[in-house]
C-alpha cells in the first residue's frame, strides 16, 4: 500500500553550507562591516589630514549637530533640493506624458532633450548664477533645469509602453476620460514615476552641492567648500557623512512606498 | 432591446505601397436577442468585424446600424481576460459602472460566475480561468442589449472553457441579449449560437449562413452526435470543401 503522506513530503531545499547564518540581513551587517573595516584600515595607512578615521568623523559630526551648524546647513540644501525635485518631477511628468502621447512635440522638442541631457552640469549652474545673480533662485532653477530632462524622457518613453489593449477596453465601456486616466493611466505610468523619482531625487542631492561649492553661502555644499579651503578633511567627511546618510534614508523610504503601491504584482502562493 | 444591421461594411488598412484589404462589401442582420457565431480561419477579418459592428474601429465602407431604441448598451469580452492589474476584481467590475456602486453589488454578481469571496483578489492572484470568469461578470454587470466576444475561451484549457460556455448560456438564456461571438472552434459555434456566419479570407467576407438553431433547439448536449457531424461538415467548409447542405 502507498503512503500517501510519505509521498507528499519534498525534500527540503539546500539552505547553503553555513543555515542560519548567511541570511539575507546578516549579510546586509556584513556588508557594511566590512566597509567600514575599509575606512578603518584606510586611515589607519593614511595621514589623518587626508583621510580621518570613523570615530574622530563622528566625533566632529556630533560636535556639528550640537552647536546647530550640521542642522541649519542640512535644512537649508534639502529645502532646496525638495523645491527642485518637486518642480522637476511636476513639469517633467507633464512634458513627458504629452511629448510620449504626440509623435510631431517630441520630434519638437528632440534637440531640446538631447541639449538638457549633454549639458555638462557645471555650464547650467555658471549660467543660472550669471543671469539671476548668486541667490536661490538661480541655484534652485538651474538644480531644476538639471533634473528635468532625465524626467521628461523617462516619463516620455512610459507613455509610450501604455497597453493599447487596456485603452480599448476604457473605450469599449466609454468610460469618462478623468476615470481612464486615474485608473487605467496613472497606474502605468507609476513605475516610472517612482523609478525616474528616486534617480532625480538622488541627482538633485548630489548636484545641489557643486551649486552651493559654485555660489552659495549656506548649505552643505557650502560648508564642504569651507573646510577644503582650511585643509579639514574632517570637516568634509563630516558633511558628505550627513548628507549620505539623509539620502539613505529617503532612498529606503522610498522602497517601502514602491512595495506598498505594487504589492497588486505579487502573486500569492498557494 | 437591440439588433444590428450591417450593410456593404469593408475595411481597408494603408500599407506602404497598397492597401490591406481586410473586409469587403460585409451585409448582416442580427435579430434582437440573437446569439451568432462568426467563425473562420485565423486573418479572415472576424475581429475587424467585430470591432466595427461594436464601434471599436470604424469602417471604410458601409454602414452599421442598431434596431430598436437609440443607442445600446454594449459588453465586451477580449481573447485575454484584459483586467486592470492593479486593482482588485471587486474594483474591476466597478470599473464599468458608476464608481459608486455598492460592494454587495458586485459581490452577487462574483458569487454567480463562481468567484464569492474572491472580490478582495488582485488579478494576479487568480488563475486565467478564474480572470475570464471575472471578465465574463464585468461584460453582463452592465445589463448589455448587445455582447461582444472575441474568442473568450480559446486561451483556456478545455475543461474550463466547457464550464464557462455553460455558464455563458445559462446567464444568455436569464438576459436574453444579442451575441455575436468570434470563434475558430466549428464545435463551438454550432453548440452556442442561433446562427453561424462562416467567413473566408482575402479579403474577409461572410461565406455560409448555418442556422443551427431550426434544427438543434436549447438546450444541447456538447455530446449530440449530430452536432458533432454538423461541426465536422463546417470544418469541411473551411477546408474548401464545398457547402454544406
Amino acid at each position: 500500500m502507498i503512503d500517501r503522506d510519505a509521498q507528499l513530503e519534498y525534500p527540503r531545499r539546500a539552505e547553503g553550507r553555513f543555515p542560519g547564518l548567511l541570511t539575507g540581513g546578516s549579510l546586509r551587517l556584513l556588508s557594511l562591516l566590512s566597509l567600514l573595516g575599509a575606512w578603518v584600515v584606510g586611515a589607519a595607512l593614511l595621514s589623518p589630514n587626508v583621510l580621518p578615521g570613523p570615530l574622530e568623523t563622528l566625533a566632529f559630526c556630533w560636535r556639528e549637530l550640537r552647536s546647530g551648524e550640521l542642522t541649519f546647513h542640512l535644512a537649508v540644501t534639502m529645502r532646496r533640493v525638495l523645491i527642485a525635485f518637486g518642480l522637476a518631477m511636476v513639469l517633467g511628468t507633464v512634458l513627458g506624458a504629452l511629448v510620449g502621447a504626440f509623435k510631431p512635440l517630441d520630434k519638437l522638442l528632440g534637440a531640446w532633450l538631447v541639449f538638457g541631457l549633454t549639458l555638462p552640469r557645471i555650464v547650467l549652474f555658471v549660467m543660472a548664477y550669471l543671469i539671476f545673480g548668486l541667490n536661490d533662485t538661480a541655484a534652485v532653477a538651474a538644480l531644476t533645469l538639471t533634473v528635468l530632462p532625465t524626467v521628461i524622457v523617462q516619463l516620455r518613453e512610459g507613455t509610450k509602453a501604455l497597453d493599447p489593449k487596456l485603452l480599448e477596453l476604457s473605450r469599449a465601456y466609454r468610460r469618462p476620460p478623468l476615470l481612464v486616466w486615474r485608473q487605467v493611466v496613472f497606474p502605468q505610468l507609476l513605475p516610472f514615476v517612482v523609478g525616474t523619482a528616486r534617480g532625480a531625487l538622488s541627482l538633485a542631492w548630489k548636484m545641489v552641492v557643486l551649486a552651493e561649492l559654485l555660489g552659495r553661502t549656506s548649505g552643505v555644499g557650502y560648508q564642504i567648500a569651507f573646510y577644503f579651503q582650511m585643509f579639514n578633511m574632517t570637516g568634509i567627511l563630516a558633511y558628505g557623512l550627513a548628507m549620505m546618510l539623509v539620502l539613505a534614508i529617503i532612498d529606503v523610504s522610498f522602497s517601502a512606498l514602491t512595495e506598498r503601491a505594487f504589492r497588486w504584482r505579487r502573486p500569492l502562493r498557494f | 432591446m437591440a439588433g444590428i444591421v450591417a450593410r456593404g461594411v469593408g475595411k481597408h488598412y494603408p500599407l506602404a505601397k497598397t492597401d490591406k484589404l481586410a473586409l469587403s462589401n460585409v451585409d448582416l442582420n442580427v435579430q434582437d436577442g440573437e446569439f451568432i457565431c462568426l467563425l473562420g480561419p485565423s486573418g479572415c477579418g472576424k475581429t475587424t468585424l467585430l470591432n466595427i459592428l461594436g464601434g471599436l474601429e470604424p469602417a471604410s465602407q458601409g454602414t452599421v446600424r442598431f434596431t430598436g431604441v437609440g443607442d445600446p448598451r454594449r459588453g465586451y469580452m477580449f481573447q485575454e481576460p484584459r483586467l486592470l492589474p492593479w486593482l482588485s476584481v471587486r474594483d474591476n467590475l466597478r470599473f464599468v459602472l458608476d464608481q459608486r456602486t455598492r460592494s454587495e453589488a458586485l459581490d452577487s454578481w462574483l458569487k454567480r460566475v463562481g468567484l464569492g469571496g474572491y472580490g478582495d483578489y488582485f488579478p494576479a492572484q487568480l488563475s486565467v480561468g478564474m480572470q475570464q470568469r471575472a471578465a465574463v461578470a464585468r461584460a453582463l454587470i452592465t445589463e448589455p442589449e448587445v455582447l461582444f466576444m472575441d474568442e473568450p475561451f480559446s486561451a483556456l484549457d478545455e475543461l474550463t472553457a466547457l464550464r464557462l460556455r455553460d455558464e455563458l448560456l445559462g446567464l444568455w438564456h436569464e438576459r436574453r441579449c444579442t451575441v455575436v461571438f468570434v470563434t475558430h472552434n466549428p464545435l463551438e459555434a454550432v453548440y452556442l449560437a442561433d446562427r453561424v456566419l462562416v467567413m473566408s479570407p482575402s479579403p474577409g467576407r461572410i461565406t455560409q449562413e448555418i442556422r443551427v438553431g431550426e434544427h438543434f433547439p436549447r438546450p444541447r448536449e456538447l455530446e449530440d452526435a449530430a452536432l458533432w457531424r454538423l461541426s465536422r461538415g463546417v470544418v469541411g467548409l473551411l477546408m474548401g470543401e464545398g457547402a454544406l447542405t
